[in-house]
């Protein structure tokens, strides 16, 4: 009878909820019930949405969650990622006391002032032997924006280095490479809210509903209450996301620069461009002279839809209807992810779909952006706001500026000359000069990783892995990885809900998340571990926020840093905690005082309110004239102008020949997330793909007498997987993917993936790679789901 | 037990024969509809998230049921589970015939 009430009770609990997320009332009696001792805010832990929820508490554990009725990002509902949280959470696997590697090679558990002493006095001794650089930070865009800001500033404003990194070097850096070249400034101009007001959407390099199902939710909706929506896919594989397509525009990887400039081709030649527009608010450009619409037209002069077919195989009349549909539609909006970014191009592959926007005109209006979505949770907020990477400083801003650097000394206290000039080293340098100590090659002798997996996660595996063997590894994490099987030091991290903090996701939302519940164990959160090695390194005065209470190290750290920013195009001064527990949705910057509701369009004057910030103005020399309607203010030419730049067309670092004839793609699909650390462990995730596969096309599997379910073997010049084939017709022939969350040595297709990277970004070329392929045999009893659960287990 | 509180997404015309549909299931309570008659408040019963998948995957399949979309989980008997170490998340459902049916497509 007690079951029967419990259950009723909860069933009454949880229909209360979703009912009241769409703004209907049940019976009173079903009102009435709690089935949790408290809600709790937060955001979700997974992908770069920025879904809001609230964690629900009972007897101090973690039982319940619900989306966010009030956020505007998810409006209440979440996918299977952000529900299944729970379980990583209190899986046997986490990590829950510090370890220290020993002789025999094994671990052994340690109390945290023997791991934090050890830690720092390694440090110490590099620092004093081979110099300020000797020691490296890499971080990660799932660390909470006050863990890596305090990461950030001890390395940059402590140690005097700028050898910090972050895994959005991997991800996003093109996409900054291209916001900050194009429009002077990094991240969209617009919001998600534009989904449901655009006209066309063209979704470029994102297998949107597979890696951010809540925002591909949200596209199907919009395509469904309005058929006359364009949708327009542009893509190597006809992945689940072109089911709603209108258009796919199939090309082989790193080819559709050619694309996208035959599109604005056919955009100039047929007059759908917007003059005044362009003549107002861009220069077009090479990066050092200067043209008109006329030099623009003769530079894509080659770029004829039927000569870029032969190119690209994408079919010239769907590249004609994809850009007459974008120049037509009243509000188009891009959307892109890794497929545009991880690249040799993709700073300019970036650059290229901003060209659309500006020569049509399609920015401002509702509907209209060109939208980069991020693939981690606080890589915008966390990583690219704080500047946590090897050439920034808080505020996205170089470390080569005179000016900001001696704002950020300033800022901190700390001498002026403290923060070196020279950039650090980019992440695939960071990891080719770390190694062993007696080895002179290798002038990084220490690094020290926070939630994030590079001994699965760099491209070219094999080149970096005996580095990170022989140098001293420390690593932050919640779970045994590949990482922690080379590390030296394990120091086991607190989840999200168990030690908050805010997240900034795509459309400049940053929200905070309180903390829930107590660590499992001996975890702790990873901006008490930051400021504990400080401490021990005589930094306590610039790292003061070392109590135990974590809720208020994250204000401290919090308030300091929206005071950095307080006067740039990135502020979030009027968002600070007092306000962030309160405010539903969370805030999007530019937000410069606490009576503004934050920005949903940026460079607009009455929407932003950089055009009347006068202290903005005056740091950074700005000044709006009055007749602007848009004014792209970051501009190094002081003019308010966006860069309409003429790229010239240059293929990918690699492409198939005789002895290596298919591309290799990778990605993400659905239910896993990034290395599968975390989403693994959680078998109704697992189970759906629980191992890596390779994907190949029917054409390709006949000539290889491959059949389903096949062991075959992709091989590239730099290293090869095993993996079972499965057969689909959702690709273009040559083309072939693999998913990359498989922990298992056999098919971690990083040993094959090329770590060349792109000039201006530093991004590897993930997705892209030639390669050759041989059936081994036919169908293994594969390991069915490979996670690492012992920490003493061996990288093989 | 799972407990999930979901929205049932259907066309007007539709809503009477939907809710049929729903309340055949055991694992399904039906609370609310909305005044549009487009949407169906549920509360849902299942031994696990698969279960749960399982399910949903079937209603999907109805006609009259448009989309299903998930407001609120309720796993407290699963944390339970897992922190008396009478449940390890485990590899169930990786079966040998799962597998091929996914390689076949």
């Amino acid at each position: 009878m007690m079951n029967i009430t419990r259950r009723n009770f909860i069933k009454a609990s949880v229909a209360t909820a979703a009912a009241a997320s769409i703004g209907l009332s049940v019976t009173p009696e079903a009102e009435a019930v709690q089935a949790v001792d408290k809600w709790v805010k937060g955001a979700c832990r997974f992908c770069g949405t920025g879904c809001g929820v609230y964690v629900g508490v009972k007897g101090g554990k973690v039982v319940a969650i619900k989306g966010n009725p009030d956020a505007k990002t998810n409006f209440g509902f979440l996918c299977v990622k952000g529900f299944l949280a729970y379980k990583c959470m209190y899986h046997p696997d986490r990590l829950k006391a510090p370890m220290i590697r020993q002789k025999d090679g094994k671990f052994k558990t340690v109390s945290w002032d023997q791991a934090l002493d050890y830690v720092a006095d390694k440090f110490k001794y590099f620092h004093g032997k081979y110099g300020k650089d000797s020691v490296a930070y890499y971080g990660s865009g799932q660390c909470m924006t006050e863990e890596s800001y305090t990461f950030n500033k001890l390395f940059k404003g402590g140690f005097g280095s700028n050898m910090v990194e972050g895994n959005p070097r991997l991800c996003m850096a093109s996409a900054v490479g291209g916001y900050m070249s194009t429009f002077g400034s990094d991240e969209p101009v617009g919001s998600y809210a534009d989904i449901e007001k655009s006209k066309c959407l063209f979704l470029v390099g994102s297998n949107t509903s597979e890696c951010h199902p809540i925002i591909f939710r949200r596209i199907m909706r919009h395509k469904m209450q309005n058929p006359d929506v364009k949708i327009i896919v542009c893509e190597p594989r006809k992945t689940s996301t072109t089911k709603i397509a209108d258009l796919w525009l199939p090309v082989d990887p790193g080819t559709d620069l050619a694309v996208f400039h035959a599109m604005a081709k056919y955009i100039l030649d047929n007059n759908l461009h917007d003059e005044k527009f362009i003549l107002e608010n861009t220069r077009i450009t090479n990066g050092k002279d200067v043209t008109d619409i006329a030099g623009y037209k003769e530079f894509l002069k080659d770029f004829t839809p039927e000569k870029v077919e032969k190119l690209t195989r994408c079919p010239a009349e769907n590249i004609k209807k994809a850009a007459e549909w974008f120049a037509k539609s009243g509000a188009s909006m891009s959307l892109w992810t890794m497929g545009l970014n991880q690249r040799t191009r993709g700073v300019w592959a970036n650059n290229l779909i901003h060209n659309l926007h500006l020569i049509t005109g399609q920015l401002f209006k509702p509907g209209a952006d060109s939208f980069s979505l991020t693939g981690q949770p606080n890589a915008c907020g966390g990583v690219r706001e704080t500047g946590s990477l090897c050439h920034l400083l808080p505020g996205t801003k170089p470390v080569n500026n005179d000016a900001w650097r001696a704002h950020i000394e300033k800022e901190w206290g700390i001498p002026s000359g403290t923060i070196d000039p020279k950039p650090g080293f980019h992440t695939m340098l960071m990891f080719d000069k770390f190694g062993a100590e007696n080895d002179a090659s290798k002038p990084i002798k220490a690094v020290i990783t926070s939630t994030t997996n590079p001994a699965q996660s760099l491209p070219n595996l094999n080149k970096y892995i005996k580095g990170m063997q022989d140098g001293f590894l420390v690593a932050i994490d919640i779970f045994p990885t590949r990482t922690t099987q080379l590390a030296d030091v394990v120091l086991p991290a607190a989840f999200i809900y168990e030690k908050g903090g805010v997240y900034g996701c795509s459309e400049r939302r940053s929200q905070l998340t309180e903390k829930c519940v107590e660590p499992v164990g001996q975890a702790k959160a990873d901006i008490w571990i930051a400021a504990q090695i400080a401490k021990r390194m005589g930094l306590e005065k610039l790292i003061p926020w070392n109590t135990d209470d974590v809720m208020k190290n994250n204000e401290m750290a919090w308030t300091e840093y929206i005071r950095v920013t307080k006067d740039t195009d990135h502020t979030l001064f009027g968002a600070p905690y007092s306000r962030m527990k309160k405010e539903k949705a969370g805030i999007q910057w530019p937000c410069p005082s606490t009576d503004h509701p934050g920005t949903d369009k940026r460079y607009m004057k009455g929407m932003d309110p950089m055009f009347e910030h006068e202290a903005f103005k005056k740091k950074f020399g700005i000044n709006v004239p009055a007749d602007r309607e848009y004014y792209f203010y970051m501009d190094g030419k002081k003019e308010g102008k966006a860069n309409i730049f003429l790229r010239p067309y240059a293929g990918p670092a690699e492409s198939p020949d005789a002895d290596y004839p298919f591309y290799l793609t990778t990605g993400r699909v659905i239910e896993q997330w990034h290395t599968g650390t975390m989403t693994m462990r959680i078998p109704e995730i697992a189970r759906a793909h629980p191992n890596g596969y390779l994907e190949i096309h029917p054409d390709d599997a006949k000539k290889y007498g491959i059949k389903a379910g096949d062991m075959v073997e992709v091989a590239s010049k730099r290293g090869k997987s095993v993996l079972p084939a499965h057969i689909v017709n959702g690709t273009l022939p040559g083309v072939l993917f693999v998913p990359w969350h498989d922990q298992a040595m056999d098919r971690m297709i990083n040993f094959v993936c090329n770590d060349a990277v792109d000039e201006g970004s530093k991004e590897p070329e993930f997705k892209i790679a030639a390669v050759r392929i041989k059936k081994i045999s036919g169908p293994k009893n594969v390991a069915e789901k490979y996670i690492i659960s012992d920490i003493n287990s061996k990288y093989s | 037990m799972i407990y999930s509180g979901s929205v049932v997404y259907v066309e007007p015309e539709n809503c009477g024969t939907a809710k049929e549909t729903l309340k055949k299931y055991e694992q399904i309570e039906v609370f609310a509809v909305s005044d549009d008659r487009k949407q169906i408040v549920i509360a849902i019963e299942t031994e696990g998230d698969r279960e749960l998948e399982d399910l949903c995957r079937e209603l999907k399949e109805y006609d009259e049921i448009l989309e299903i979309a998930h407001h609120i989980f309720h796993f407290e008997d699963e944390v339970e589970e897992i922190l008396q170490g009478r449940k390890v998340p485990s590899l169930d459902g990786f079966s040998k015939s799962s597998r091929k049916k996914d390689f076949n497509g």
